[in-house]
């Protein structure tokens, strides 16, 4: 074994790479259980693969038989049920580790320098998580499948000039049809490795620029501890607290992601009263809804996923420690946060004139939320360097100044 | 199993009613709230009503006869049901589409999913079969549902008995549950893998947390 290793890394730097990256990997001790969602995120992300790619053996993308397929795994494949199971609320889980991953950036300020390629790593792995979970959601050609998909591509229909072309190469049909079932497979397949692919950058640059913490600053070497055993082992247990709440809607819940409606074969023929997506889309869809004119709804929906990526412009302030030090900082964030989840809710409602109201009131404040940040945060370092700083920040700017301090808590 | 008499029956029923009462007012009507059992007794039931009288005319195309064990019937009476049909062969109606079509002007829904098929669906399932309502002017109106094409199969609207009424709920309630095993025929043994499923992690979880405990209490402070 030692031999056989050794062969190897005078070839390979296996050795050395999981020494590096693996074992001594050197990790900020006070982290908290919110920096163990990247981990999950990964963990979830192969856990789709897995699932998916045995869903695949069994599955049949074909606009006349994928409906029945898709009951065929449920019912006669062994353990069908299972893995079409964990591989759906497995979509969900993603959204909601990377939700809770993203807002735990927000909240800790971990976007600002030098991680800013992390965020904008994390923004495209986002925006191809969103692609491969709206393909896969066509899938199963059920009705909320086929008109989902219809209204989504149709949304392409805005573009100027090229609109109409776009939805027809975008479907590869007048209307969503087996010729949009087939490439939406194909892709759906394909995105996971090239989110894989993305997922190593992240990796590579977290390696260079390191965890960031809750103290917001660069820890000295002694506030760093060895990756394995503390966190591998802190990872781990965070695992199993993620395994039980998913395990429950796998087992007991399944079908609480589901839409009733898409238990009914596709039919192009019958609209289905509210076409409503899933929930992780809700927020933006609300937005789309609040929107009038239909290109500028489209403009709003791409803007508010896509805004995230100019947070390290909009935050201009350099207070260490995210938003615990940041008063201002921190009640943008949960206005934020709750402007969301408002959102959310409002996305499944149906649009009447009272919903519409409350959305477009709820969009304005989202995007308000990052149109003041620059000068709120400019504005809040300086209130907060006149009135004079906690102690704490003191310490914790002195320390990244001396590069040498005291345990920061 | 299934007999012409039903078919018979089910005709002039559809004849007589006036069958997909349009522009009938929807009279909001939730979903009634009774208990609905699932146990061996009230599937065999509810599978005994829906053989008679729905697959009259629907589909139950992802069920096939050889599955019925699981709601605890024997070979022999598996054999009984499924008459000149082979076990592996699917629940299919007795009529054609264009006879459907002739009927009703549509083609009528597979039942196999519906349990899943409508919001709480279930619930919904029952209430809508005993929904069915006789107006003054003697048209027959289903409450939940006032524009479905379904006849009242029961005869629930213009049955007087109270007691025959109630044996007819329990009736619904029971197509209901077999709806909802045909739906989801593998819960019982999913809910049961998951059951030593959430032990198992509980018990790793706890173990992984006295791990992480004991590993970061070496660390000095």
């Amino acid at each position: 074994m030692g031999k056989m290793i050794q062969w190897i890394d005078q070839r390979f730097p296996l050795s050395s790479f999981i020494k590096h990256d693996l074992v001594e990997y050197p990790t900020p001790r006070n982290l908290n259980y919110w920096w163990n969602f990247g981990f999950l995120a990964g963990f979830v992300l192969v856990l789709q693969i897995i699932t998916g790619i045995f869903l695949a053996m069994h599955y049949k993308p074909d606009a006349s038989l994928a409906f029945d397929s898709v009951d065929h795994i449920m019912r006669e494949v062994n353990y069908g049920w299972l893995i079409r199971y964990m591989h759906a609320v497995g979509a969900s889980a993603f959204f909601a580790v990377i939700y809770i991953h993203m807002a735990r950036t927000l909240y800790y300020g971990s976007y600002r320098a030098p991680r800013e390629l992390m965020w904008w790593s994390g923004q495209v792995l986002l925006l191809a998580l969103m692609a491969t979970a709206f393909m896969g959601y066509l899938l199963p050609w059920g009705q909320m499948s086929f008109w989902g998909a219809q209204v989504i591509t149709s949304l392409f229909g805005a573009t100027p000039f090229f609109g109409d072309e776009i939805v027809l190469w975008l479907r590869g049909d007048f209307a969503v049809g087996d010729a949009t079932l087939t490439r939406f497979f194909a892709l759906h397949y394909l995105f996971p490795f090239i989110i894989s692919a993305i997922v190593i950058i992240h990796l590579i640059a977290l390696h260079h620029v390191k965890s960031s913490n809750p103290s917001g600053i660069n820890l000295t070497a002694k506030n760093n501890i060895p990756f394995h055993p503390y966190f591998t082992v802190k990872d781990l247990f965070g695992l199993g607290v993620f395994l039980i709440i998913y395990s429950y809607f796998v087992f007991f819940n399944p079908e609480f992601f589901i839409e009733a409606e898409n238990n009914q074969p596709a039919n192009p023929l019958q609209t289905p009263p509210h076409i409503v997506p899933e929930w992780y889309f809700l927020p933006f869809y609300a937005i789309l809804r609040s929107v009038p004119d239909l290109l500028g709804g489209v403009i709003a929906m791409g803007l508010s996923v896509m805004i995230f990526a100019a947070m390290p412009f909009l935050d201009r302030s350099k207070i260490p420690g995210g938003a615990k030090y940041r008063p201002i900082y921190r009640v943008l964030f949960y206005i934020f946060i709750i402007d969301v989840a408002l959102l959310g809710y409002i996305g499944t409602r149906p649009p009447t004139d009272l919903w519409t109201l409350v959305g477009q009131i709820a969009t304005l404040i989202y995007f308000a939320t990052f149109i003041f940040l620059p000068f709120l945060s400019k504005y809040e370092e300086k209130w907060l360097r006149k009135k004079g700083l906690p102690p704490v920040v003191e310490e914790l700017i002195r320390c990244e100044e001396q590069c040498g301090c005291t345990d920061p808590k | 199993m299934i007999k012409k008499s039903h078919i018979c029956l089910l005709l002039l029923l559809a004849s007589c009613f006036q069958i997909g009462s349009s522009g009938a007012a929807s009279q909001g009507g939730g979903l009634r709230e009774d208990t609905i059992e699932h146990e061996p007794g009230n599937l065999q039931n509810g599978m005994r009503v829906v053989m008679n009288l729905c697959t009259l005319c629907h589909d139950l195309k992802y069920v096939k006869f050889r599955d019925l064990a699981g709601i605890g019937l024997s070979v022999d009476s598996i054999d009984k049901i499924r008459g000149v049909n082979r076990a592996n062969d699917p629940v299919l109606s007795k009529m054609s589409a264009e006879q459907m079509n002739a009927l009703f002007g549509m083609t009528t829904p597979d039942l196999s999913l519906m349990a899943k098929a409508r919001s709480d669906g279930v619930r919904y399932i029952y209430s809508l079969l005993v929904a069915y309502h006789e107006r003054s002017d003697g048209t027959i109106i289903n409450k939940l549902y006032p524009e479905i094409k379904m006849p009242d199969v029961f005869a629930y609207s213009i049955e007087s008995s109270e007691r025959r009424r109630l044996t007819m709920e329990q009736n619904a309630r029971d197509v209901a549950a077999f709806l909802a095993w045909t739906a989801d025929p593998k819960a019982e043994e999913r809910r049961t893998l998951g059951v030593y499923v959430m032990l198992y992690l509980f018990v790793l979880t706890f173990m992984l947390y006295l791990v992480k405990q004991k590993t970061w209490s070496r660390l000095r402070p």
